[in-house]
């Protein structure tokens, strides 16, 4: 299984990459939005999901989960929003641009594993 | 879960209680919304659609969750039923009974508050934008889905009036936290409150058959719930 990384946080970025490496995920990292469209399309083979931070420079988590639903890139590719916002409208907004899931900060292993189940990715 | 102890009502000696000890510690009250998620999804796909066939005529459904600690497990399945089975069981008499031991766990049940660490537990986003309302730091359930849920301090061989007749009963981790000879009582309990075709539903890494033999195991996909023995 393939994942996608997004975060504009170095220390983050480590983090979930150890917690997916953990559960056998290989990982490509993104520092922004911009950062991840060009990765997607750079990808030989696609990714399974993406972990999308939210407040970003140059395009932000919002920005880059509509760019991508709407220019087809990654149809098949799980987006999971995962950051500090927090607020049902702003969730609710999220899924409506196209995320499937969403997971708050901080979190913990466990509940990083069960939301990927839920997007029925057996990691 | 935090249902436990004191099922006899007779419970005096040291070791008796050195195994309670325990129980009222908050480190066993892990829990979490869906949790053990091929559970939920058998009671969505197969059990509460065979459960609702046969209670057509009498139109009520009970559930009760013992040990339900600080309340997700009720809220779950409260969240399931409205979610899968609204126009189904619009008109019905739908309760969800929860009973916990701990005091202090019905109470944080019955407020049905939750933190952010709580709510980010195998709770789908989309429900909890449907099912909870943010305040503040917390999210607060919809004040319909918290009525569909009486919660009741008792454990369980407490008598916990009516309906004292359920088509489901979760007992999940409870197992773990009795005393093998109360394990027994606790199947005795629930097989008196169960209907006849009525389903148990235990924790995944629980198991009746070494306890008792009151009940039968159905083996689903990737999970088992367990009916009443036929008498011989």
């Amino acid at each position: 299984m393939r994942a996608l990384i997004v975060d504009d946080s170095r220390f983050m970025r480590a983090h979930l990459r150890q917690l997916l490496e953990r559960m056998g995920v290989q990982c490509s990292e993104a520092a922004d939005g911009c950062e991840a469209l060009d990765a997607l399309r750079a990808a030989s083979t696609g990714f399974d999901f993406m972990l999308l931070d939210v407040n970003m420079p140059r395009m932000t988590g919002l920005e880059c989960v509509k760019a991508l639903r709407d220019s087809g890139l990654g149809d098949e590719m799980k987006v999971m929003m995962v950051t500090t916002e927090s607020d049902n409208v702003f969730i609710e907004s999220a899924l409506g641009y196209g995320a499937d899931e969403f997971l708050m900060k901080p979190f913990t292993a466990d509940g990083l594993r069960e939301k990927l189940a839920m997007m029925g990715l057996a990691a | 879960m935090m249902e436990a102890g004191n099922l006899n009502g007779v419970q005096t000696n040291a070791s008796a209680r050195l195994n309670r000890a325990p129980v009222g510690t908050t480190a066993l009250h892990e829990t979490a919304f869906f949790r053990d998620r091929d559970t939920f999804d058998a009671l969505r796909e197969t059990l509460l659609p065979r459960i609702i066939e046969a209670n057509m005529r009498n139109r009520r459904l009970g559930i009760w969750c013992a040990g339900c600690s600080t309340g997700q497990e009720a809220y779950s399945i409260a969240m399931l039923l409205r979610e899968n089975f609204a126009d189904q069981l619009a008109d019905w008499d739908v309760e969800i009974v929860a009973t916990d031991l701990a005091g202090s766990a019905i109470e944080y049940a019955r407020r049905g508050r939750y933190r952010r660490a709580e709510v980010n537990r195998g709770l789908p986003a989309r429900m909890l934008v449907r099912c909870f309302v943010r305040e503040g730091d917390e999210w607060e359930i919809v004040p319909e889905l918290r009525a569909m849920c009486e919660f009741r301090k008792g454990d369980v061989c407490t008598q916990i009036a009516e309906p004292d007749v359920y088509d489901l009963v979760l007992m999940r981790n409870v197992l773990l936290f009795l005393p093998e000879q109360d394990r027994a009582a606790a199947f005795a309990s629930v097989h008196r409150r169960l209907a006849a075709h009525g389903v148990l539903a235990l924790g995944q890494a629980e198991q009746a058959e070494d306890s008792t033999d009151l009940f039968e195991a159905e083996y689903m996909d990737r999970c088992c719930f367990y009916r009443k023995t036929p008498a011989r």
